[in-house]
């Protein structure tokens, strides 16, 4: 096993992709970190609605919801229900093998929600009312959108889930991404985001950054900004031919 | 089946070998940190696995994690009715939750594999 660093590298994040280049791109990432320890963070958007299916969820699990009907659809590498991607911001972590924070369990859920909570507070001046981890989950019910799920590691707004995340684990490193709400969709009118619920929160332009580095630092991680060269870009796009979906 | 009698790799699968035959599953130490089991998605029978080859994937809390082989073989049974009674696994991961059974390739490459009390000690180790 390559050692872990425990300097994370922040790469494309505030922008937007299609959702298998997203994919793609996740997928690489994981398995940069197994091949060198790099852990990594990045948030980004989608450039278009697109929906991702839970890595085991069938590819016809949203056939009788006629709002994301025509809509791009990825599968993630990732467990957890489907999520329709629009308005919100999607973050992803990688944890190499051997890091801390890798450990087996639902602490990395935990630290990183945490950590979100805080900056969104922090970007208030000020908790934000109701805003916080999901004190009562009913894990037993399994609708297919991810956003119509409860689990004990989403972060709420009242009664509405606006972050929701799910892991990949493969070989001790650890891919975890999760989606922030932030308005409700046409696509998924049913759900909605921070700013329905906190219309007096203005998120900056650089939220996605900061958003990032709180991630980042949450885990203990110092920072360091390399975009993806042109060779990395090449690898990512062959990664994207491998991606299943439209 | 007695832990005792068992072989493990320190990826949390375990191992029996009867012969050439190696029946493999996850230990109750995987079982309990994964939690809540949700999906579980095994190989077909006939498909050669290398020693460290993912034959499966398991998803709890919505993780996605990866079963790696043991040992090199061919797969010859499989546990078809593991995905419909995952409370076997938390029930009974050495009897009931087994989850392939594999013609191995080269038995003693088991003996590469960890006892149960190096196995403890592992986990104990690597801070899980």
């Amino acid at each position: 096993m390559v050692t872990p660093s425990s300097t994370c590298r922040i790469v494309e994040t505030g922008t937007a992709h299609p959702g298998r280049w997203n994919m793609a791109c996740d997928e690489w990432l994981l398995n940069m970190a197994l091949q060198s320890g790099q852990p990594t963070v990045r948030v980004y958007a989608w450039s278009r609605p697109t929906v991702s299916l839970g890595y085991f969820q069938k590819p016809d699990a949203l056939d009788s919801n006629p709002h994301v009907a025509g809509l791009d659809h990825v599968r993630r590498l990732s467990g957890g229900g489907a999520i329709v991607h629009h308005h919100e911001w999607t973050y992803s972590c990688v944890v190499p093998a051997g890091d801390p924070n890798a450990a087996p369990g639902t602490d990395l859920y935990d630290v990183v929600h945490r950590s979100v909570i805080d900056q969104l507070a922090t970007l208030a001046g000020g908790p934000i009312a109701g805003l916080g981890l999901r004190e009562i989950a009913d894990g037993t019910d399994k609708p297919a959108l991810c956003f119509a799920r409860s689990a004990a590691e989403d972060v709420v707004c009242g009664k509405h889930k606006v972050l929701g995340s799910a892991q990949r684990r493969r070989r001790g490193a650890v891919l975890q991404h999760g989606s922030l709400l932030l308005r409700s969709s046409s696509h998924a009118p049913e759900f909605v985001g921070l700013e329905d619920l906190v219309p007096e929160l203005v998120l900056p332009e650089d939220f996605p950054e900061l958003m990032a580095r709180t991630i980042a630092m949450s885990l203990g991680w110092q920072l360091a900004h390399k975009p993806i060269s042109n060779v990395e870009l090449q690898e990512i796009a062959q990664q994207t031919d491998l991606q299943p979906g439209t | 089946m007695d832990p005792a009698t068992l072989k493990f790799s320190k990826s949390h699968e375990w191992l029996h070998l009867d012969g050439e035959i190696a029946t493999v599953g996850i230990t109750d130490f995987a079982v309990e940190a994964l939690t809540d089991l949700v999906f579980v998605d095994l190989p077909e029978v006939g498909r050669t696995l290398d020693a460290g080859e993912i034959f499966g994937e398991v998803e709890s809390v919505k993780a996605v994690s990866d079963l790696y082989a043991p040992v090199a073989g061919e797969v010859t049974e499989v546990n078809t009715g593991l995905p419909d009674d995952l409370d076997a696994l938390g029930e009974d991961p050495f009897g009931r939750g087994w989850m392939i059974r594999v013609a191995v390739t080269d038995a003693s490459a088991a003996d590469a594999l960890l006892d149960e009390t190096a196995y403890r000690e592992h986990c104990q180790s690597a801070g899980h």
